[in-house]
């Protein structure tokens, strides 16, 4: 009932520019926002409850909330008191909440209510060439915004702007970025942007300088420890710590892969104890494990053993990536090798890592990699 | 009916190897939930398989009803798009990589389309959601694979490659279906030329049987012609190291490359055949130089360019070798 009676309520606003709105009012974006409904509007039946993935269940709700990234949380929380918000542009790796501190933001300024008239969503499966960023983004910051209600007042501070999230913004093409610069500064009275990406460097220059920048850093390990062990307790599920452990090592500081993990591990043991290897074979990786009896090849300076080994590892089905990042582990641990022929190994396996995601042939690049390792070996002996 | 159809598992109970993944698959088809999956493995280890058998399980029969659809859709800069999708009433399966560097709009715009309509009928078996197969994936764009990204949190299943064993009595008990007796060093000698993949496997098996009723332990193999040819241009390369020998096997990889046979395999099995006979001190050239010229016919355009080169570097790394052991 919420967002369809401001509208009514305000009829003004709605006039200046009706075919836009509708076409906002409509647009896909506001459909990936539905999930955050669920404050208000409970599920009508158990099952759909269910069937929401614990990463979207569990999304924090309030600035607050949001794990471990202090000094964002700080600074935002200040802005939403003053309600002087500057553009803002969030980078970091995935996971680490860079799309839930933007909604949770969203929310703490507007609430439910009016939250749909202030916030138009975009991010990388929506088409954002240069022309929508033209048309739509431009009309929509263009729109003037509608005067919140006593009720909406009540509880949040309700700034005289709207939104903008453009999500995973660097996939969007330079032309389509440069567009944005004007449209960024000349509207900056009545709407404010929230560009989100991974790669700062992949966004121009003239849309950096314009915006206040957030640093996300990968979450350390206890954070994502209380935040899990919060999860498992509200799903009612029991896990031993190693296996908590395990996930958490494995995601590198992304929460999101790893509630994923977790809860993918738990639908498949269907409520079952979850155990250590489970998440080892979850997550795709290589364990270092596999890649052993290539090490041992190596060190017996045998290339066709060698050659034997590296076939079986690429039919055992590991992706070609994740087998150079074992071995990249093992050879840097390794005591056996003098530092300059660990370097000179690793060097290799950083060409081979690019031809392969370049879309190499496997067992070539690896056998690559491995002569070289058996040629450290060979000089470490003279 | 090709062996390898005509006795392909139909059902996840009757699947060979891999059980823990197959166990996985049944406790997810009888809880009639699914979340997403991204299956990979070397080819011949069964992915498509499963996936079959898995949707059979969740769907029942429906899935085998199946219609070729070919539908053209308009993108923003006005060209034409044409997708074939063979769906049922329950599934689509379609392969977004063949619309090319338009595969961003595909995954965009026909996916959404597609993933927020309801299933058109209620399949008896109760299953409240359709499910899409995406095949070769990992030939879409970045930008493709990022329009994905938060549509979807995946589960991944890694298919190895059935050893040789396996591969060896799945071999027998197809024979057996067959009402042939194969023996298992017959088996044995098929599995290792099949390089672990099952598909090639039993092609392999059926064109013996053609050659050979009876399967008789003794018989020779037989291999591809194309496999045949690239021994030959081995033998021949390792022979001799002129120019009129490379113009020559010039000639043989044009031959081969005009019969569809793609570069890549026909490097891989050119540097196997290569590397067969060699000295270990001349192996690591070779796949240093094999690796390098692969890596590069993927970024260039003219494949020939690049075996050549590859050739000719090994004509000079032999040639180097051999006057360095006899002087």
């Amino acid at each position: 009932m919420g967002p369809k009676s401001s509208p009514k309520i305000f009829p003004p606003f709605q006039l200046e520019m009706p075919n836009t709105e509708a076409m906002d009012l409509s647009d896909p974006p506001s459909t990936s926002l539905d999930v955050d409904s669920d404050d208000d509007f409970l599920p009508s039946s158990a099952s759909a409850k269910r069937e929401l993935p614990w990463v979207e269940k569990y999304r924090p709700k309030s600035l607050t909330d949001v794990a471990h990234q202090t000094e964002t949380v700080a600074t935002l929380t200040n802005a939403v008191a003053t309600g002087n918000l500057p553009h803002l542009l969030f980078y970091g790796p995935p996971g680490t909440g860079k799309t839930t501190m933007a909604l949770a933001l969203a929310r703490t300024l507007w609430g439910q209510r009016i939250f749909k008239d202030r916030v138009l969503e975009m991010n990388a499966s929506d088409e954002r060439g240069i022309s929508i960023v033209r048309n739509k983004v431009k009309n929509f910051a263009n729109l003037t915004v509608s005067k919140p209600t006593a009720e909406d007042l009540k509880d949040h501070p309700c700034p005289p702007f709207k939104l903008i999230i453009l999500d995973e913004s660097d996939t969007m093409t330079v032309d389509a970025q440069s567009a944005l610069r004007r449209v960024i500064e000349s509207h900056s009275r009545i709407t404010r942007f929230c560009l989100i990406c991974n790669y700062v460097t992949r966004i121009i220059a003239p849309i950096t300088s314009r915006c206040a920048k957030f640093r996300f850093q990968p979450l350390p390990g206890e954070s994502m420890k209380g935040r899990l062990l919060e999860i498992c307790s509200g799903e009612n599920v029991t896990v031993i710590p190693e296996v908590i452990d395990k996930v958490i090592s494995l995601s590198n500081g992304d929460m999101r892969s790893a509630v994923t993990t977790l809860q993918s591990c738990y639908n498949l043991t269907s409520g079952g104890a979850v155990k250590v290897s489970d998440v080892e074979e979850m997550s795709g990786r290589c364990p270092t494990k596999a890649v052993e009896p290539m090490w041992e090849a190596c060190k017996s300076k045998s290339f066709s053993a060698m050659q034997t080994s590296v076939e079986d590892l690429v039919c055992s089905g590991y992706p070609g990536v994740e087998i150079l990042k074992a071995l990249s582990s093992i050879v840097v641990a390794s005591p056996l090798l003098d530092d300059s022929y660990k370097a000179k190994v690793c060097v290799k396996i950083g060409r081979a890592d690019k031809t392969l995601v370049e879309g190499a042939d496997e067992t070539l690049q690896i056998m690559d990699v491995g002569g070289n390792i058996i040629k450290a070996f060979e000089a470490r002996r003279n | 009916m090709l062996w390898v159809d005509k006795h392909r598992p139909k059902t996840l109970t009757t699947l060979d190897y891999h059980d823990d993944l197959t166990k996985r698959l049944v406790t997810m088809s009888s809880a009639k939930s699914l979340p997403h999956l991204l299956v990979y493995g070397p080819s011949g280890a069964g992915k498509k398989t499963r996936i079959q058998a898995l949707l059979r399980g969740l769907y029942g029969n429906t899935v085998d009803k199946l219609r070729l659809e070919s539908k053209t859709f308009t993108t923003p800069t006005n060209r034409k798009v044409e997708i074939n999708m063979i769906s049922s009433n329950s599934h689509i399966e379609m392969t977004p990589s063949d619309a090319g560097i338009y595969d961003r709009f595909v995954i965009g715009t026909v996916l959404k389309e597609i993933a927020s309509n309801a299933p058109l009928f209620q399949s008896k078996a109760g299953v409240p959601f359709k499910t899409v197969v995406l095949n070769e994936v990992d030939s879409l764009t970045k930008q493709a694979q990022a329009g994905l990204r938060r549509t979807m949190e995946k589960y991944t299943g890694v298919l190895s490659s059935p050893t040789h064993d396996e591969i060896s009595s799945i071999l027998i008990s197809t024979a057996s279906k067959e009402n042939l007796i194969l023996s298992p060093s017959l088996a044995l000698s098929i599995s290792r030329l099949s390089s672990r993949n099952l598909r090639r496997a039993l092609l392999m098996l059926e064109s013996a049987h053609t050659m050979d009723p009876d399967l008789s332990p003794s018989m020779q193999v037989p291999r591809c012609d194309w496999e045949e040819y690239i021994v030959r241009l081995a033998s021949e390369i390792t022979a001799e190291q002129s120019p009129q020998k490379l113009l020559q096997a010039r000639e043989m990889m044009y031959e081969l490359l005009t019969n569809c046979i793609p570069a890549g395999v026909i490097m891989r099995s050119l540097v196997t055949e290569l590397m067969k006979n060699t000295d270990d001190s001349l192996k690591h050239d070779i796949v240093r130089h094999a690796a390098y010229y692969e890596a590069r016919l993927n970024g260039g355009s003219k494949e020939i360019f690049h075996l050549e080169a590859f050739v000719a570097k090994y004509m000079a790394c032999y040639k180097e070798y051999l006057t360095n052991l006899f002087g």
